[in-house]
């Protein structure tokens, strides 16, 4: 469960987990993927993979396309293709859609690349979305009007 | 309003090059290590063998942790609360199951130490008086040395 707080000061995450973590014997939120539309990517073999739930949820809905959301752009492991493929087996293409800063932020785009190693190893066909930059997230463009080519 | 833009890899890598973030984001690498690693190939399935290959899937999908780094930890765990007991024989020589492994990663951000805390919780469960005698901070050979002596008695008047 993660809960998104509605006020934050100075140096605090807007998002946080759920998780007993800083307690004895306490548990681990970890980093769970969230998938919307499995049934789209069974059909078509597609997917599209971007950061954060709630956004993957709102572009799901706009676009009707299987959405696949990490907590954050450097959330997932190694075994993350590894993963989608168990998930959905039928998984032959995605669309990375992480915000846009990736153009400018050297972290971003490492997380960009990482991602397409990682999708790489389990021969899946990478594609990069690019939008106007004056939105950041997918869903600040899909919701401003901005339509798939 | 414009429209989504599919790039390629490899228009993606031109635009990321153009724009200076990849070398920017090998730079910065640099400044950590005096060397260029990639991250090593996932592990075949075929290792992920039996209860320790269970364990680890039942674990994965939770932790950043790396599966790799999850099997060995299970299998040092392992190795080590059985002790020298059981064992298997190949040509006559018997094959212990104590097992060393070094995790090599990036301080803080590397997961090394992410994939140890589900299997220590695990292994407690199975021996919580094994579990009190696991040690870290062992700087050195004397450091071991020091952590595993006899008590030290002293008779004062």
């Amino acid at each position: 469960m993660q809960i998104r707080r509605d006020t934050i000061g100075k140096d605090m995450s807007r998002y946080i987990w759920f998780s007993s973590r800083d307690f004895t014997d306490g548990a681990s939120s970890g980093s769970p993927i969230h998938f919307v539309n499995v049934d789209l990517a069974k059909q078509t073999g597609f997917a599209v993979i971007t950061e954060g739930p709630l956004k993957a949820d709102i572009c799901a809905e706009k676009m009707s396309l299987c959405f696949i959301a990490v907590a954050g752009v450097s959330s997932f492991n190694n075994i993350f293709a590894q993963q989608l493929k168990k998930e959905i087996p039928e998984l032959k293409t995605v669309a990375i859609a992480f915000d846009s800063d990736w153009e400018d932020k050297a972290p971003v785009c490492n997380a960009v690349i990482r991602l397409i190693d990682t999708l790489k190893e389990h021969n899946i066909n990478i594609k990069i979305w690019s939008w106007d930059t004056k939105f950041k997230g997918l869903d600040d463009f899909i919701l401003a009007g901005g339509e798939i080519v | 309003m414009s429209k989504i833009i599919e790039l390629d890899i490899k228009e993606f890598e031109r635009r990321a090059k153009e724009k200076g973030l990849i070398s920017k984001t090998e730079q910065s690498s640099q400044e950590y290590m005096p060397f260029k690693l990639s991250w090593p190939q996932s592990l075949k399935d075929v290792a992920y063998q039996g209860t320790a290959g269970m364990v680890t899937e039942l674990i994965a999908p939770h932790t950043e942790s790396d599966n790799a780094a999850l099997l060995l930890q299970f299998l040092v765990a392992f190795g080590n609360i059985i002790g020298r007991s059981a064992r298997f024989t190949v040509s006559g020589c018997d094959h212990y199951l104590n097992f060393f492994i070094c995790l090599v990663g990036k301080t803080a951000s590397g997961r090394k130490g992410t994939s140890w805390d589900p299997i220590e919780r695990l292994f407690k469960l199975v021996d919580p008086t094994w579990a009190n005698r696991i040690m870290s901070g062992l700087s050195s050979g004397e450091g071991l040395i020091w952590a595993v002596r006899d008590p030290i008695e002293k008779l004062s008047q």
